[in-house]
C-alpha cells in the first residue's frame, strides 16, 4: 500500500498520521516531502503517527533519521508516536529508540514538546 | 573454466497442454518432450509462457533459433536419471558446483534437427511486466514443505532471474521470494525477515552496486535446498569488503542517513556473507534454516551457498 500522509493541529504539535508502507521510493520520497513542507511552514513541532505504518526498510528509516536531524538543525523537535511491532522492533535494533522519542499515546506526546 | 548455456530469467513452472485443434505431430513430440524434461528436472525457460507457445515458437521461428531455453539440473540426486538418458555431447558440468547445463537443441536432436540454429541464445531481463511469473511461482515451490517432511531424498530447488536496476526490481524481488518462503513453509515473522532481507540486498545491488545505472543488471537466485532457503543478491558494480562497512551502532553513525541494509539482512538471516561474483560485483549470500529443519541441520559456515547465479554465455 502507497504511502499517505494528512497532518493536523494539536495544541502548538503538528501530528502528522501516516499510513502505509515507508520504503526506497514513494514511500520515503513523501516522508521527506511532508516533513521539509512542514518546515517550511515553520511547524517545528512534529509528531510522527505511525500507527498504520507496518513496514519501514533502510530507506525509510534513513529518511526518519533524516527528517529528525532536520528539524533538530531547525531547533524543533520530531517524536513518534503507535509504533507498530515491526517499526518499533527496528527501532530497538538499529539503537534508533536512543535517538527518537516514542510516545504510546497522543496527548501525553502532544504536552510533551516544549 | 566451466562453460554455461545462458540462464533464463525465469523459470516456467506451468504445463499447458495443447488445444485439441492442433494436430502437428512434431509440436505434440516437442511438447510432451519438454513436458517430460518439465517434470523431472529443472526446465529454464525465457518467460512466462505455456508448453504450446514453447513449441510453437521453436518451430515458427526455425532458422533463427538456437535454442532460446536451456535446461539446467540442479544437485539433485533425483535429477541424475532423466539428466543421463537425455544428455547429449554438449553438456557441461561445472563440478564445483554440481550442477549441470546443456543446450536443449542438443537434447533433442530429432525433433530439433529441423530447426538450425542462427544465433546465440538470448536472455530477457525480468521488469514490471515479468510479474506474470509470480503466480506460478507458488506452484513450482508449493508443497515444499510437505515433500520434504516425507521425502527420504530431499529435493532441491532453485529460482533465478535477472533484474533492472529499478526501484521496481527491489518490491518484485522482495514479492517473489516471499512467496518461495511461503511456499516452503516458513512462518508469517520469518518470511518478513526474508523479504526484508531480499528487499535490503537488492536495494544494496540497486543504489551502491550498480549506482542506479540502468544498463546494470541484478542477479538473484534463490534455492531450497534440503534444510535451508539461500538468496544469493549479485551486482555489476565494483564490489565492496563487508569490513569497510561502518556500523550503524557505532554512536558516531547512529544519525546517518545510510548503512543500516547490511546489517538488517546480518540480523534477520542465519547466514550472511558476501563474496565477489562472476561478474566482478559483490554477491551477497545469505541463508534462512527451513522450519522444519533441526537445529544441527543448519549446515553451518558459509560452506553450502547453493547454486549461483549463473553466468551467462
Amino acid at each position: 500500500m502507497a504511502l499517505q500522509a494528512t497532518y493536523r493541529d494539536v495544541g502548538s504539535v503538528t501530528v502528522v498520521d501516516m499510513s502505509g508502507k515507508i520504503t526506497l521510493g514513494d514511500g520515503s520520497a513523501l516522508l521527506r516531502k511532508t516533513i521539509r513542507q512542514l518546515l517550511d511552514d515553520r511547524r517545528t513541532a512534529i509528531l510522527l503517527n505511525l500507527a498504520d505504518v507496518d513496514y519501514i526498510d533502510s530507506s525509510g528509516i534513513g529518511e526518519l533519521v533524516s527528517g529528525y536531524t532536520a528539524v533538530t538543525n531547525r531547533g524543533g523537535e520530531l517524536k513518534l508516536l503507535h509504533l507498530t511491532k515491526k517499526v518499533h522492533d527496528l527501532l530497538q535494533i538499529t539503537k534508533l529508540f536512543t535517538v527518537f522519542e516514542v510516545f504510546s499515546d497522543e496527548n501525553t506526546a502532544a504536552s510533551s514538546f516544549h | 573454466m566451466p562453460q554455461f548455456t545462458a540462464p533464463s530469467p525465469a523459470r516456467f513452472t506451468q504445463y499447458s497442454p495443447t488445444p485439441p485443434a492442433r494436430k502437428n505431430p512434431l509440436l505434440t513430440s516437442l511438447e510432451r518432450t519438454l513436458a517430460h524434461l518439465y517434470e523431472n528436472t529443472s526446465l529454464h525457460l525465457p518467460q512466462n509462457q505455456h508448453l504450446h507457445e514453447i513449441g510453437e515458437g521453436v518451430l515458427a521461428r526455425a532458422g533463427s533459433v538456437s535454442p532460446p531455453f536451456s535446461l539446467d539440473v540442479g544437485r539433485s540426486p533425483s535429477l541424475a536419471t532423466p539428466l543421463s538418458s537425455v544428455r547429449g555431447p554438449s553438456t557441461f558440468r561445472d563440478s564445483s558446483r554440481e550442477t549441470f547445463s546443456f543446450q536443449l537443441s542438443r537434447l533433442l536432436p530429432p525433433l530439433l534437427s529441423r530447426v538450425s540454429p542462427s544465433r546465440a541464445p538470448r536472455t530477457r531481463s525480468i521488469d514490471a511486466g515479468a510479474r506474470g511469473v509470480l503466480p506460478i511461482i507458488a506452484g513450482k515451490f508449493g508443497g515444499f514443505a510437505q515433500r520434504q517432511k516425507g521425502a527420504m531424498a530431499q529435493e532441491a530447488k532453485h529460482l533465478q532471474v535477472t533484474l533492472e536496476s529499478q526501484v521496481e526490481s527491489v518490491n518484485l524481488a522482495e514479492e517473489m521470494c516471499l512467496r518461495v518462503a511461503e511456499a516452503a513453509g516458513f512462518g508469517e515473522d520469518d518470511c518478513y525477515r526474508i523479504g526484508m532481507s531480499v528487499r535490503e540486498g537488492v536495494i544494496n545491488a540497486f543504489h551502491y552496486g550498480n549506482q542506479e545505472r540502468p544498463e546494470k543488471k541484478i542477479h538473484l537466485a534463490v534455492d531450497l535446498t534440503g534444510d535451508k532457503m539461500i538468496i544469493h543478491v549479485l551486482d555489476e558494480g565494483s564490489g565492496f569488503r563487508l569490513s569497510d562497512v561502518p556500523d550503524p551502532l557505532a554512536e558516531e553513525n547512529l544519525l546517518s542517513t545510510s548503512g543500516r541494509g547490511i546489517f538488517l539482512m546480518r540480523a534477520f538471516m542465519d547466514e550472511f556473507d558476501v563474496v565477489r561474483g562472476w561478474t566482478g560485483g559483490a554477491e551477497i549470500v545469505m541463508s534462512k534454516k527451513l522450519p522444519s529443519s533441526g537445529p544441527e541441520s543448519n549446515g553451518g559456515g558459509n560452506s553450502s551457498h547453493g547454486a549461483a547465479p549463473r553466468k551467462e554465455a
